[in-house]
Order: C-alpha cells, then structure tokens, then sequence
C-alpha cells in the first residue's frame, strides 16, 4: 500500500533530515513509526501526504508515485497531522462537508459517516458550533473524522493520541482495526510505546533520520518490550 | 516606558521584520519574499516623497507655503485616523499569540501599551515621509527657521499619536459593542464601514464646492479650504502657529495633548481589555446540534463557500475586502435618487459635458470601488497554518485558483450589475449603451480577480504573525493596486474624452472589454506559472 524507497530529505545547508528511509506498509498492516523528537519522523509523514518535496528516493501509494501522481495518492489517503490547524472559522460540520466536498463524496455516505463517528467520538452535538471554541481534543476528533469521511485506503496520522481522551483514544485505536481489516493501512508515528507495542503488527525505529529498526513487532520484540528494544536500539546506534 | 512594554515592542517587532528574516533564514522563498517586501515599501515610500514634495513645492511656488504646516498637519491627523481605524481591532484584540503574553509576567497596560506602539512604529515612517516632503516645500517657501524646523520635525512624531489613539479607541469600542453579538466578525465590520463611510462623503463635498471655482483660483481655494478645515481642528491650528510664528505654547499644547489623550486612552482600555478579549475568543454555543442531511457541492463551490467563511470570519478581512462593495452599492442607491447633472458636477469638474458624454466613466467609477482588495489577491496567502488541509485534500490547485476566483466573482459581479443597471436608469441611457457598460464592468471585475490571484499567488506567503500583514501590508496587495490605480485614474478621463470624440458608448465598452481580456489572458498565463 505504502513503499518508501531510499527516501531522502535534504534541508538548506546540506542538513539531512532523513536519509535512505525504506519503509514497505501493506494492506492491514498497522505500521508504528518511532523516534525521538527531531528524529525525521513528521519529515517522512510530510512527504507521504505530499505536504513536503524530498531531495531523492521514491514514495508510492497503491502504486502511484507521490510526486508523479499526486492526485491519486490523496484521493486514497488520510492525513491527520499532530497539531489539529483546521478552518477556525467554520463550524464542525461546515469543515466536514468541506472534507467531503474535496473527496467527491454523496450526501448519504457524508451523513452516514459523519453520523456514525460523531457518535463514536461523541461529538455530533457540537457540529454546529464554531471549531475556534472546540478545545485541542474535539479538533483533534474533527480532524479525524473529516480523515475517515471517505473510507481511506491508507490512513497517515503524526502523534494521534496526543490531546484525546481515553475513551476517544480507545475508539480510534477500535476505527483503526477495523479500517485495516477491511484492507485499508494505517502509518502512523506515535512516542507511547505501550500503544504501539499492543497495536501495530510492524514498526520501525528512525534515529537521526536514519531507520534503525524495522520489522514485524512481534520478531523485533522478541520477549523484550517496545521500550527495552528502542533504549537498547537507540543506544547501539550512538 | 516599562522595560516590559520595551521588550514586549522589541519581540513584536523582531518577529515581523524582513531585515531579521535576511539576517536569519537559510530559506530562500523567505529571503526573497522580506527581500522584495523591503523594496516594495522603499518604493512606496520614494513614490510618497516625490508626490507631497512636488504637492508642496507647488503651494509655496505660488506663494502659498504659509498654508503647508496646515496642510501637513490635516495630512497628519487625517491618514492615521483612516489607516488606523481599518487595522486597529486587529492590532489590539484577539492577536494568536495572546494567551501566550497573557500567561507570562506582563501586565495589562504593558501588552496595550506594546501593540499600540507596535502599530506607531510600523506605520510612522510613511507619516515622516510626508511630513518631510512638506518641510522641504516650507523651505523652498524661505519662511524656514532652526525652531520651525526643530518643532516641525518633534510635531511630525506626536501629531499622528492624536488620531491613531482616537481611531483606537474607536475600535475598541466597536470591538466591545461588536463582542456582544453572535456574529461578533460581521458585527465589527458593519460598525468600522459605518464610520469610515462617511469620511469618503466629506472627501466628495469639499471636491465639489471645489469644483465650482476655475482653475486659476485653485490654489487660492486650496488655501482658504486648508485655513478653514484646519480652524475646525485646533492641533492643526497649534502645529502651524508653532512652526509659522513659533509660538512655544501651540507646541507644548500639540505634545502635551498627545500625550495626555495616549494615556487617558491605555488607562481607559486596561479596565476593561481582559473583559473584552475573553467575550471574542468565546464560542457562541449552539443549542444542540442534531444531523440532519447533508448537500453535496461541487469542489470549486466548496473551496468558494470555505473562502466566504474565512472572509466573514475576520472583521478586519471583511472591513478590508468589503468596503469597495458597500460603497459601489451605496453609489448605485443614491443614483436612483440623485440627478445625473447633479454627479456630472461634482465628478467633471463643472466642465460643460453633458450626461451621455461622462456616462462611460461610471462603471470605470464602480470598477475602481470594486476591484480595490480581490479576495484572491489575500487568499492562498490567508490559507496560513491551515495550508495542509488543501495540500493533503485531492483538490488540484487549480481547483483550488477556481474556488478563490469564483468567491470573488460573487464579491463583485453582483454589486457591479446592481450599480451599473441603476447607474443606466440615471443617466437614462439605451439598452445596448447599459449592456455593453455590464459586460464592461464584469470584464474588468474578472480582470481583477484574476490579476488578483496572480499577485496572491507570486507573493503568497504563509507564515504571518497577523493577517493584517497580509490584508493591508503585503506585497500581493501593494502589486494589485498598480493597475487598479492606472485604470482608475487613467482610464476614466480618457473613456469620457472618447465619448466626446466618438458619441458611441457601446463602441467604447466594446473597446474595454476587448482591452480587459487581453490583459486577463495575460495574468492568466501568470496564474498558471505560479500555481504549484
């Protein structure tokens, strides 16, 4: 679903933000993507939602490249970026017929969607009131719904679970297994180990922009946990 | 002043200064953008210097240079207040980063105090050009002495501080009339295009009282009208017996009054500044909302409505980008009752021209109120922070052009047909003559729009401290008003000079239109090279 080949990213003055990243998300796959700040991994999510140009290597999407063909990854893929910027001055449910909109989607299936994950999210009775007076969380939860509004075939979220509550957090981990399986990926970067380890069939470790880790959690982990591995692994790399 | 309120200045500054961009960005669109920002602005200012020099040089010339203080002063007390008056709400309430200031140890009077001079700073050098242009026209005049000078140039600092401190508390209380409403953004705007308003009409009656006299009294009447303006105004009255006969007390009284309306005003708004900020940063809670269905639009439609949205969101967006509106519509209303002898008057100069010859300057007249601020030409750079939504979404940017073109369409082709129809009616002109001034009008409204964009597009620039930055100060704005003053300007007298050759309207609208989209295929051609 996902390839990310040689990937590399060169910022002014020579900087390397990522260099040589290869990351392969097939359909089902829930992929955790882990480092620590500064690491490269909101650089490589960038990239992958076509947000940000990169210096060398290829990314493609269900086959088609993201520079080449840029419309077609974004009409199969989701974005939901850490820090929830959306339209302040539209009200919930204006945005999400924006989103709709945007993905050519039917006044049935917005309404089914927006119905069953405002409910889920517990936010339905909000929609009608201005984004500028949502706290960071019931962004967050438009923000993610408006990312589910077209059945995603690849779903890309930096840091989900920051600024949610428990119980939205557990529901969008429940919308994340269920997206994958019926076929669709999830990528996604997060820094709570503990959530990755239990949730994502493979993971990758990015160090200084270079991965350093990568496979099927349950061959990385062997009988160590997450946070073992990763000290370990990002202590080696040194 | 507080080392607070110094260091509060100092940040603000900082933060939105292209000479610290030079200095530090590694980003080269960055460096290019402050680059040609830096020049844009010298230019401006080099342009504003020639004209009030050759303005003043001209009144002394003939003997005038007395009246120059007064004029200078006007100048002085009348552009701030305007300016100010359209960019203060902005300035001073609701800013993004006030919780952050708020949170940390500075105190209510520091943050007014910062931002108010923030505005003085940014705005003063354009008030000291002027008012340097003129000191030179005084001195060509012979009447300059070392006090004139000396007072001239201290008066050039505390006159501004009068109106920009009234417009400021004006507002302030728009904002605090405006924060009591649901729609707080529409209500700020409607009450800031009610004052500003009226300030265009004074402009036109003085014009026309003018205008009953010949040329050869013009200067004399310039004169007489600088005298009897300036009696109504007592700081313009101080100003000029302080530099003409050096009077100390008219001095002391133009810098103690500034000084005293400044903190009468910072002690008047810290009372009531946290107050008024918490009521427009909180939400207007609908009662419960219930799902019902929802309307699928087109993309185009869509990113149109998402524009509007923004639009009205903003009063200082929609003060801006709606004022040519109001007043094209409020032109449109008053033709329906005005005679056209009585416009030919007040817009010709009292030249003996009859309706039908000065007709064809109308929807030039409607186009300069209309195409002043495009939507389009702020628009991709207001996307700021929310850029990733459209970067992320499959709306291909020139989907995205479309929408932005098609909301300021709605902004403009409405207004225009409505103008110009009663425009039509009023001068009682044929058929053929108002449809082809319609499709004039439209033409150059979609030339605007598309210019518009051009400029919006080549000069975005996403990463602003405040919107007014792009709204009233950007470089897309500054480049968008070139041709819409050339047209404005140049077009105008030349479409009536036409009309006396030819006696042909619709010949002559035909000839605009024809004009206008020449050059809207060659902004268009801009639009494509920079869409990304």
């Amino acid at each position: 679903m996902l390839n990310i080949k040689n990937y590399t990213k060169i910022y002014a003055g020579d900087k390397k933000a990522c260099d040589n990243v290869n990351i392969n998300v097939e359909s089902g796959d829930i992929f955790g993507f882990i480092g620590h700040n500064g690491a490269g991994k909101s650089t490589t999510i960038r990239a992958v939602v076509g947000v940000l140009d990169f210096t060398e290597g290829e990314i493609t999407i269900d086959g088609h490249s993201v520079k080449s063909e840029p419309m077609e990854c974004k009409r199969i893929t989701a974005y939901i970026p850490d820090n929830p910027d959306i339209y302040e001055n539209l009200t919930g449910i204006q945005y999400l017929n924006f989103v709709a909109d945007a993905y050519g989607i039917s006044s049935q299936d917005r309404s089914d969607s927006i119905k069953k994950y405002g409910d889920l999210f517990e936010i339905t009775g909000a929609l009608g009131d201005l984004i500028s007076s949502y706290s960071h969380g019931m962004k967050q939860k438009v923000a993610i719904i408006g990312a589910l509004i077209h059945k995603p075939k690849l779903l890309v979220l930096d840091e989900p679970f920051v600024g949610l509550d428990p119980k939205a957090a557990h529901t969008l981990k429940e919308i994340m297994k269920d997206l994958c399986s019926n076929g669709s990926a999830v990528f996604f970067s997060t820094h709570v180990l503990d959530v990755a380890e239990k949730l994502c069939n493979k993971i990758a470790i990015i160090k200084g922009g270079k991965i350093i880790a990568s496979g099927m959690t349950e061959e990385l982990l062997g009988d160590k946990s997450l946070e073992d591995v990763f000290l370990e692994v990002v202590d080696d790399a040194k | 002043m507080p080392s607070n309120t110094l260091l509060l200045i100092k940040t603000f500054l900082k933060s939105t200064s292209d000479i610290n961009v030079l200095k530090f960005s590694k980003d080269k669109s960055k460096r290019k953008y402050a680059k040609n920002s830096l020049i844009g602005q010298t230019i401006l200012y080099v342009m504003l210097l020639v004209y009030a020099t050759l303005l003043s040089v001209g009144l002394a010339k003939s003997g005038q240079a007395l009246v120059i203080p007064e004029l200078c002063a006007m100048l002085l007390l009348g552009m701030p207040f305007l300016f100010t008056l359209l960019k203060s709400s902005g300035y001073l309430f609701g800013f993004k980063e006030y919780d952050m200031i708020m949170s940390m140890p500075f105190s209510v009077k520091s943050v007014i105090e910062s931002k108010f001079w923030y505005m003085y700073i940014k705005s003063i050098p354009m008030y000291g050009f002027i008012s340097l242009s003129m000191l030179i026209g005084y001195t060509v005049g012979g009447y300059l002495k070392v006090w004139s000078c000396i007072a001239w140039i201290v008066m050039t600092f505390a006159i501004p501080l009068l109106p920009m401190v009234l417009a400021s508390a004006l507002g302030a209380l728009v904002t605090k009339i405006g924060s009591g409403f649901k729609y707080k953004n529409i209500a700020r705007a409607v009450f800031t295009i009610i004052i500003v308003l009226p300030m265009f009409f004074i402009n036109f009656f003085v014009d026309d009282s003018m205008n009953e006299e010949d040329l050869e009294n013009m200067l004399n009447i310039v004169s007489d009208r600088i005298g009897s303006s300036s009696s109504y105004v007592p700081f313009a009255k101080w100003f000029s017996e302080a530099v003409n006969d050096g009077v100390v007390s008219s001095f002391l009284l133009v810098v103690a009054s500034a000084i005293l309306v400044y903190e009468l005003f910072v002690f008047s708004l810290s009372k009531f500044y946290m107050k008024m900020n918490s009521q427009l940063s909180a939400g207007t809670n609908s009662k419960k909302y219930e799902l019902t269905s929802q309307k699928q639009m087109s993309m185009v439609k869509a990113v149109a409505f998402k524009e509007f949205k923004r639009m009205t969101g903003s009063s200082t967006y929609l003060v801006n980008a709606g004022l040519g509106q109001v007043m094209a519509t409020a032109m449109g209303i008053a033709m329906l009752f005005v005679k056209p002898e009585v416009i030919i008057k007040s817009m010709m100069h009292g030249a003996p021209l009859e309706a039908s010859m000065v007709f064809p300057a109308i929807p030039i007249l409607i186009y300069f109120f209309l195409g002043m601020v495009p939507t389009t030409c702020c628009s991709p750079s207001l996307e700021g922070k929310n850029y990733w939504i459209m970067q992320t979404l499959p709306i291909s940017p020139m989907d995205d052009n479309k929408g932005k073109m098609l909301f300021n369409f709605y902004m403009t082709i409405p207004f225009a047909v409505f103008a110009t129809v009663t425009a039509s009616i009023c001068f009682r002109v044929s058929v053929i003559d108002a449809i082809t001034s319609i499709i004039a009008l439209c033409s150059l409204c979609i030339f605007s729009t598309v210019y518009g964009l051009r400029c919006g597009l080549k000069h975005r620039r996403l990463d602003f401290e405040n919107e007014i930055e792009i709204i009233k100060q950007g470089m897309a704005v500054s480049m968008n008003i070139i041709p819409h003053l050339i047209i404005g300007i140049i077009l105008m007298p030349l479409v009536v000079l036409a009309n006396y050759v030819l006696h042909n309207v619709a010949v002559i609208m035909l000839l605009i239109t024809l004009i206008a989209w020449i050059f809207i295929m060659l902004a268009w051609a801009g639009v494509k090279k920079y869409t990304r």
